[in-house]
Parts: structure tokens; sequence; C-alpha cells
């Protein structure tokens, strides 16, 4: 396996060379096609359902190709749930909301790693505890702690913590990728007059954009996704959020799985081209975080 | 090196900040507050009930119109329905521990005798005295405790366990349909025969054949459910009980009860003609596998017409078959009122309200079935919800859904009266019972264990 | 330390409160609607002398931490370094190994239920032809706890993705270095890949213990903790505790309980963590 090694296969030229490349790369490919099919059973099983009749997805022995194909399954779905509505409002908390993660983690990363204080391990181990406490025990106490606030019913108790570090889960990360960057380059920004935001900025961030777009991703897939904050937060139906609203065709006794699966389509579709869109940067990231010596 | 000072924002990075401050203004509202709207200034305030149920939204919709037309016709009452399709036990409890509950809506019975013990849930003894015609309701529906004193209610609808069955199956193999009247439904023993006949392996051989193969089947006569659902009527047919009635011992290994559970297991193990339970209620396995003509019949509960409706194969629905007296249970979980509200009789007016079946749908389209004995013994009422859509519920429907649930119910299961059954059913008959299905104990050995785990979790009635 | 204060200000305002509220309710007998009972360490000595249930569900996310965890990182790491090539189809490759990652948990659970299935499930009807004795799966006690660790194998895209990134942050000249030095691939890995990603196996590792040790849903959906309890994880029995028994106090300290347990395992991994990760900005 020629790990981290660029090989282009684009390039025969440079594939050719060896006969043992050639087989790596093959029996990568081999690995891959594998794998792939087995995780895009969920997907094709997903979205085929969604074109079915109650009575085809679960028919044995199993059927891929919809017959006959059930248009009607997305505007039913679409309708049953104010989607676009659902769809804006999940994005008032999403959008803010990975700003500020990737903001605030970044910032309190930095403050984790590269600069140095007393006691800085010991809160930063603190912190990650918040973590280890399962969400049924503390979900009432927080509940109660914004409704003593008088926030309850609003997009603030969704929101305002990811302006200030949001979860642990994203410092950590960051801060993983922060300590992997050499010091010297720092030293050399500071020698040049840098402080350290500005070294934050102009060194350390340029240099961890896969991190930082990870933090992004997870962040703006976790919010799109969340049920129970909003659950538990919103009464009102016309700030419910996509999530909310798929659980309309989730719930105990639902018997309308075509629908739940064109509408769980419909809710996954965004989140694919995001995914498509932002793992590019992924790639960028090679040339960027090359250190020009 | 000295590269870090030359880079600007970035065109993404400018862009993303563009669109969060449209988005935070456009938004402004959303923020600031949720459902203020509507307190008008003028005079008479109407009573503002929150109400929140569950259910899929085949049921939210019929329940918004419900809401709608009681809002209608009270214009005193204002009643806002809160739909928690998922996640309600979460909900609920942060609602009442930040003192701020429902004013009525759907619980879980257990959570409900609990928090009626405690006080937060209101006691409707008074409300249905003073109201003969609210009171006329099954029996078997109320939730009684402090020794059959005070009441939280009803359910919210009433359902029974029946047995569904694929008729093209049964002509196939030239087999009589179940029966749909109690008094000539089949023994275990005869159950088991019309099972054997409709099991077919992939040779064709049916399962009475000598050359049947159990561990390639194609059709299973029947599928049972796992939960108590299914085993607790066959356990009362056979004489047997769930646990004493003064709730202090759990029965289960008596003999009358393990012979029922055996025979269930056996079908399994034994006669083959039942595919391994599957865990899951949740999934229409069952109705599906029949339609595909995988399974001749299953026990279910009544709701599930609703889904049997929807699929296109010739089905109908029998009584249970039975062991010494034909029995099934009447179930459900109650609609209950909350001590907090502000306005407990209009509470209670949309208490009256909310499963009138000439208010709610649900009743024609096989979701629900009536709790108010008029509903099963007036014949022009039967047609209100049995007749009034065309296509769900099939002519044998009145034997299976009227006399038997009025003649063959007579025991209420735990549900309705046991103290701490969540725990005992999860923590002691659950797992053995899981054990059993799974086929790596005995009927006897599984109910032992499950006697001895719920010793200590014994509380007596509720 | 100015940099930090947000997340530590965020900390305090949002979290501290609750997880200390959190132990004090665990001292008491509080059912959500009536007012709490202190009853001290009543609580802790139940779950601790009297309690089979704790015992069994402690070892059953055990024996599921254990099998997870190894594999997951293993296969994440492998696929990671794989999508890290500039091969054909790079994107779309990365795409669909996150997808079981983005599919709505109910929709692949209904999946995995399916597949799962004794009679009618797609990985028996592919097995027993080839002479694998019919398995129960999800519904035998042996087999329920190596079904579901299979099923997580699935859902390893989030940690293939931070593998990803970590090894983007490799810098090219070490490669460049040991292929002077005439290293060959296995080389490169073993002297620059690997040590350059500790950090990133360090945070995968605690993450995916403190995670896996508190898994819940899966077992919640698909086993209800069955057959048998043989599938009840610890989160499982606490959820059951909290909110379909109402007992908050005794699921709180169930929760501090576990906890400690994993508290302890973050401190061990961090501690041991001088010895085999390598920061260069240290």
């Amino acid at each position: 396996m020629s790990a981290a090694e660029p090989v282009k296969a684009s390039a025969p030229s440079r594939l050719g060379r060896t006969g043992r490349a050639r087989f790596g790369a093959l029996c990568a490919y081999a690995l891959l096609l594998t794998g792939s099919v087995v995780m895009l059973i969920p997907l094709v099983w997903l979205v085929r359902s969604s074109f079915m009749g109650l009575g085809q997805i679960f028919i044995f022995p199993p059927e891929w190709i919809p017959d006959p194909w059930q248009w009607d399954n997305y505007p039913k779905a679409l309708t049953t749930i104010p989607f676009v509505r659902y769809f804006f409002n999940t994005l008032f908390i999403l959008v803010p909301t990975v700003v500020g993660t990737v903001i605030t983690a970044a910032l309190a990363a930095f403050g984790f790693s590269r600069l140095s204080w007393p006691g800085r391990d010991w809160v930063f181990g603190v912190l990650l505890s918040a973590l280890m406490l399962p969400y049924a025990v503390t979900l009432i106490p927080t509940f109660l702690l914004w409704a003593r606030i008088g926030l309850i019913n609003t997009y603030w108790p969704l929101v305002l913590p990811d302006w200030f570090g949001g979860s642990i889960f994203y410092v950590f990360l960051l801060r993983q990728f922060f300590l992997t960057l050499p010091r010297e380059l720092d030293e050399a920004a500071i020698i040049d007059g840098a402080n350290p935001l500005q070294v934050l900025r102009h060194v350390v961030v340029p240099l961890s954009r896969p991190a930082l777009i990870t933090v992004a991703i997870f962040t703006a897939l976790f919010e799109w996704n969340d049920f129970l904050g909003p659950l538990i937060y919103l009464n009102d139906s016309r700030q419910f959020t996509l999530a909310l609203g798929l659980a309309e065709f989730t719930g105990l006794y639902t018997s309308q799985w075509h629908l739940l699966m064109a509408a769980s389509t419909v809710v996954i579709a965004p989140v694919l081209v995001l995914f498509l869109f932002a793992q590019r940067y992924f790639i960028e990231g090679i040339t960027l975080t090359g250190i020009k010596a | 090196m000295a590269e870090y000072r030359t880079r600007g924002t970035h065109p993404l990075a400018r862009g993303v900040m563009v669109v969060v401050v449209a988005l935070l203004c456009a938004g402004a509202p959303l923020w600031a507050t949720g459902a203020d709207e509507g307190a008008s200034a003028e005079g008479m305030q109407p009573a503002e009930l929150t109400f929140t149920f569950w259910g899929s939204p085949f049921e939210r919709e019929a329940v918004d119109l419900m809401v709608a037309a009681f809002n209608e016709a009270n214009p005193n009452i204002e009643v806002r329905g809160q739909h928690i399709p998922d996640g309600y036990a979460e909900k609920i409890a942060t609602m009442v521990a930040g003192g701020t509950p429902p004013d009525l809506g759907y619980l879980n019975e257990q959570q409900a005798f609990l928090w009626a013990i405690e006080g937060v849930i209101l006691d409707l003894t008074p409300h249905f005295k003073a109201d003969p015609e609210a009171s006329n309701r099954l029996e078997a529906s109320y939730y009684n405790y402090d020794g059959g004193s005070k009441t939280i209610g009803t359910n919210t609808a009433a359902e029974t366990m029946v047995l569904y069955y694929n008729k093209t199956l049964f002509d196939e193999a030239g087999v009589d349909y179940p029966p749909s009247d109690a008094s000539m439904a089949w023994t275990w023993e005869e159950f088991v025969a019309v099972a054997k006949q409709l099991t077919v392996d992939r040779s064709g051989n049916n399962a009475n054949s000598d050359a049947f193969d159990p561990q390639n089947i194609d059709v299973f006569g029947v599928s049972f459910p796992t939960w108590w659902g299914g085993y607790l009527p066959m356990v009362y047919s056979n004489g047997g009980q769930l646990a004493s009635d003064d709730g202090s011992k759990l029965l289960l290994n008596e003999p009358e009860a393990v012979e029922a559970l055996q025979a269930i297991q056996d079908l399994v193990y034994v006669h083959h003609v039942a595919p391994t339970p599957a865990q899951s209620e949740a999934l229409p396995s069952a109705s599906v596998m029949m339609q595909s003509g995988k399974v001749a019949m299953a026990v279910n509960g009544h709701w599930a017409i609703l889904d049997y409706s929807q699929l296109e194969f010739d089905w109908s629905l029998g009584v249970l078959p039975y062991h010494v007296e034909p029995t099934t249970i009447l179930l459900g979980s109650p609609t209950v009122i909350y001590a907090a509200t502000e306005h407990p009789d209009e509470a209670f007016e949309f208490y009256k309200f909310h499963n009138d079946p000439t208010e709610v749908d649900l009743y024609a389209k096989g979701l629900w079935m009536p709790l108010r004995l008029d509903y099963y013994t007036d014949p022009s009422k039967t047609a209100e919800w049995l007749d009034a859509i065309p296509g769900v519920y099939p002519p044998e429907a009145r034997g299976v859904l009227i006399d038997y649930t009025l003649n063959n119910t007579t025991r209420q299961p735990p549900a309705y009266w046991l103290k701490n059954a969540n725990q005992i059913f999860s923590e002691a008959i659950g797992p053995a019972i899981s054990k059993l299905w799974a086929g790596e104990a005995t009927a006897q050995e599984a109910m032992d264990q499950a006697v001895r785990d719920a010793g200590p979790l014994m509380q007596g009635r509720w | 330390m100015a940099c930090a204060a947000p997340a530590v200000l965020g900390f305090v305002f949002w979290q501290l409160g609750p997880i200390v509220a959190s132990l004090l309710i665990a001292l008491t007998d509080w059912r959500i609607a009536a007012t709490p009972n202190w009853i001290g360490l009543d609580n802790f000595q139940q779950i601790l002398t009297g309690d089979r249930l704790f015992r069994k569900s402690l070892g059953v996310t055990a024996y599921y931490a254990l099998g997870s965890v190894p594999l997951r990182l293993l296969a994440a790491f492998v696929l990671a370094v794989l999508l890290n090539q500039k091969i054909r189809g790079l994107p779309i490759f990365r795409t669909i190994f996150y997808l079981p990652s983005i599919v709505p948990l109910i929709a692949s659970s209904v999946l995995w239920i399916w597949l799962f299935n004794p009679d009618f499930g797609l990985l028996n009807a592919i097995l027993t032809p080839l002479g694998v004795p019919r398995l129960q799966w999800i519904y035998g006690t042996r087999t329920v706890i190596p079904a579901l660790i299979l099923m997580s194998m699935w859902d390893i895209g989030p940690m293939m993705i931070i593998f990803l990134a970590g090894l983007q942050g490799v810098p090219r000249q070490f490669y460049e270095a040991v292929e002077i030095d005439g290293g060959n691939p296995w080389h490169k890995m073993r002297h620059v890949t690997i040590p350059m990603v500790t950090p990133t196996i360090l945070f995968n590792l605690i993450l995916s213990v403190i995670g896996t040790m508190q898994t819940f849903v899966q077992a919640y959906v698909m086993t209800e903790g069955g057959p048998d309890n043989a599938s009840l994880l610890y989160v499982l029995y606490l959820y059951n505790k909290a909110f379909e028994q109402s007992q908050m106090g005794y699921a709180s300290a169930l929760a501090w309980v576990l906890f400690v347990i994993i508290a302890g395992l973050s401190v061990l991994l961090f501690r041991s963590s001088s010895r085999w990760v390598y920061y260069a900005g240290r």
C-alpha cells in the first residue's frame, strides 16, 4: 500500500513505472469498489423505496425497481409538513451555529494548544468531561436553566452555546491539528511582529483548512439532523426544523413508510450536495498545507 | 516565509458573512418569540388549553381536524394541539419538570399512574360521576387507582387483539377461514393443524408432509408478535394470569401460563409453522409479509386494519384461537388531564369531544375503536364506524370487533392496574420472554427466571 | 488564556450547572414530578451492591466497546489512507463512504432489521447457501452484540473524515525525505504517516471510547436490550430508568458511575499518549 503518496491515476507514465504500483492501485480500487457497494445499499434502498407503494417496500424477496413508480409520494410527503418553512428555519439555526462554532472553537483550540498558561491541560480535561455524561440526565437540568432565563420557545438555546466554543468535541479536534503544526512557524511570525491572534489567523488557520472544514461539515450535519434540541426547546410548530418535521413520519406508530422514504430523500439531498462540494477543499488542502521551505 | 499577512479575507468567508447577516435579519421575528400571538385584548378571553398527542401524520391530520371542529363549536375555549411524534417521554418530562405541563394529552399509562399518585394528574372521578353520558364507556377502558376510588380516565381509544389472514393462501390450501364468532373459535390444536397445512417449504411440501424441510420454509402458517399483546390473551384463555390480583406476585410460572407460552414457542421450534418472532413491532413486517404471501395468519391489534386496508390483497380478520375460554384483551393508553390546568371543566369538555366518533374519522379508517358502549350495542351507531368507509372493514369485522370485545375481554391487562409495571416488564418479563422466543429456554425455565427477577419489583396495585 | 475564554465561559454557563445538578439529583429519589427527597448515597449503594442489571449492562457495554472501537478505528484509518491518494473518482468515493452517516437513522435501522432477519433477511439468504449455519443475528443472545458491532462498522464516515484531515496535514517533504533515503511505501507509512497522525489517532480513540460507551439508539430501536438483556447497553438501561420508569435520581447516579469509568479511561489514554503521540508543535 502506497500510503499517502499521491499516485496519479491519470498519469499512466507514473502508474506504469513499476508493476507493484499498478498492483497496489488495483487492490485499492477493488477494496474501494467492494466497500462502496456495501455503503451504497442504504441509499439505494432509501431512494428506491421512496418511489414505491407501501406494499412493495418490504416485499419478499426484495425488489429493487419500483413497479409502478409512485411519483406522487414526493408531493404527498412535501405537503404533509411545511417543508419550505422548516428548511429556512433550519438554516436560521444552522448558519449562525456553524459560523460561531468554527470561529470560537478555533480560538479555544488555539488557546489550548499553541499558547501556554498555567492549568491549561487541566482546564481542557474538565471541559472534555461535558461529553462523558449521558444526555438523559443533563437534559432536564439544561432545560430548566433555559426556562429560568425565559428563552424557551426561541432559537437562543440552540445557537448561543455555539458562540461559546460549541461542543468541546470540535475544540478537541482542532487542538489535535494545531498541535501538529511546527512550533517554528509561530515563532517566525512573532519575530515578524505578529500578536497571537494574528498568528492564529494568518499562520494556523490557513494551514488547518481541512480540519476547519471538517468542523464546519460536522456542525452543519449535526444541526441539520439535530432532533432532541429543537424538540425540547420549541413548542410552536411554526418554528420547527426539518429534523422535527421528519419525525412526523418516523414516530412510534407510523405506517406511511413510502412517505418517510420520500421525505428522507429530500432531506438528505442537500447534505449530499454540501458534502460533495465541501470535500473538494480536502484536495485543495494538499497544496495549501504543504510548507514552502 | 513571511507571507502570513498577504492574504485578505477569503471571498468565500465574505460571502458567508453576507448570508449570515441576511438570514439573521430575515429570521429576526422567529428569534424573539413564538406563540405569543392571539392574546386579544377584547373582553372575554377564551380558556386556552394545550393538548399533546403522538401518532403518524395520518393521526395528526385527523386530530387537527377534530381540534379545529372543537374550537369552532366552543368559542369560549381555544385548544392548541401539539403533535409530538417522537421523543414524547423526553418532551413531556421536561415540560412537567419545568412546571409547565400541558393541560391534557396522551400519556404512557405507567407514567400517568405515577404522576397521578404524586398529584400531577387530575382525578377525573367527579367529572365522570357528574356526566352519565361520558361515563357510559367500556368498563375495561378505565385506569383506576387508589383501590379503585380514583381514576385518571380512560383509553384514548379502544383496541383489541385479533387474527388477520390472507384469504388467497387459505383458498389455495383448501382450508376454511378462521371463525369470526367467538363461540366458533378454533381450539389451539385446530389452530396448529391449520397452520401446518398452510406452512409450505421451498419444494412445495406442507408441514404435515414427511418431506417437509423446516430449514427452507417459503410460507409460514402464522406470525405471532413478541410483546404481551400476543401472549397475554393466550395465557388468560388457558386460565393463567400474569400476576396475582393484589399485584404482589408474578404468576407466569404457574402451569396454565407456562402451557400457553410453551404452545406459542412450539409454533416456531417444534411445529415450524411460525417465523422467529422479530423484536420490532414498529415495522409493518407481518402485514406486508402476509401481502407478499409469506405468512398466512398474523396475530395483531385492531389498529393494523388501517395498514391492511391500504395493501392490495384479499385479507380479513377472525377471532384468536383459545385453550379453555375464548379470550382477547382490551388495550390502549390513556388521555389524561394535568392537575395544573387552570380550566379543568373546559379540559373535560374537550376530553369528551376528542374521542367522539362523530368528530374523529380514525374509527372509520381502522385505527381506533370506540369507547362508548352504544357504539357496540346500537346497530345504527356500529354502522357509523364499521360501514362509514367502504373497503376498510371486511364483513367479518362485525363479529370480531363487537361481541368479542364486549364479552371476551373480562380480564384487564396488567398495564391498567399493576404497580411498577414498566419496570417489571422491562427488567423481569421482557428479558425472559425474549429468551423464550429466541428458543434458548423452555417456557418453564424462562418464566421461573421472570418470577425470580420480578420478586423485588412487585409493589402491589395502583 | 483569553482565547480559550469563550469555551470556558460556555462551559460554566451551560454545562457546569446541569452537570452539578445531575450529581445532586443522583443523591435524591427524584421522579420528575414531585419534590425530591434527599437520600444520600443510597442510589450508589444500590447500584454497586444490589443491582444485577448494572453489572450486566456494564459487561454488555464493555464487550461492545472492545469489539467496536478497535475495528472501527482500523477500518476508518485504512479507508482514509486509500482515499488520500489521487485516484479517479475520489470525490465520489469519499461521499459514498460518508453516506451511511447521512441516511436518517430510522431508515437505516429498518434496513438493518431486515438484513438481520433470520427467516427473510439478506444476510442469511447469502450465508446459508455457503454452508454457514442459520444465524439468529440480533435475535440470539450470543450473536446480538457481534451483530451490533458489525453494524457499527458501517458508520465510520466521520472517523474517516477526521483521519483524512489528519493525513492532509502531513507535510509532503517528509515523504520526499524518505524517498531520498531510498525508503519504500511501507517505510513512509511506518516512519512518516503513522507518527504524524498519532494526534488524530488519539482523538479518534478517546472520542470513540466516550461515544461507544454511551451507545444507545441502535439497541433502543432494534433490540430493546434483548434477548434476555444480551444487548442491554448501559445507556439504554439508564434511559429506561430515566424516562420509562421516571427514576431520574437513580438514572443520574447510574450516569455518574459511567462518568467516573469513562473519565478514568480517558485519563489513562491521555497519560499513555506521551509515549506514543507525536506533536510537531510541542
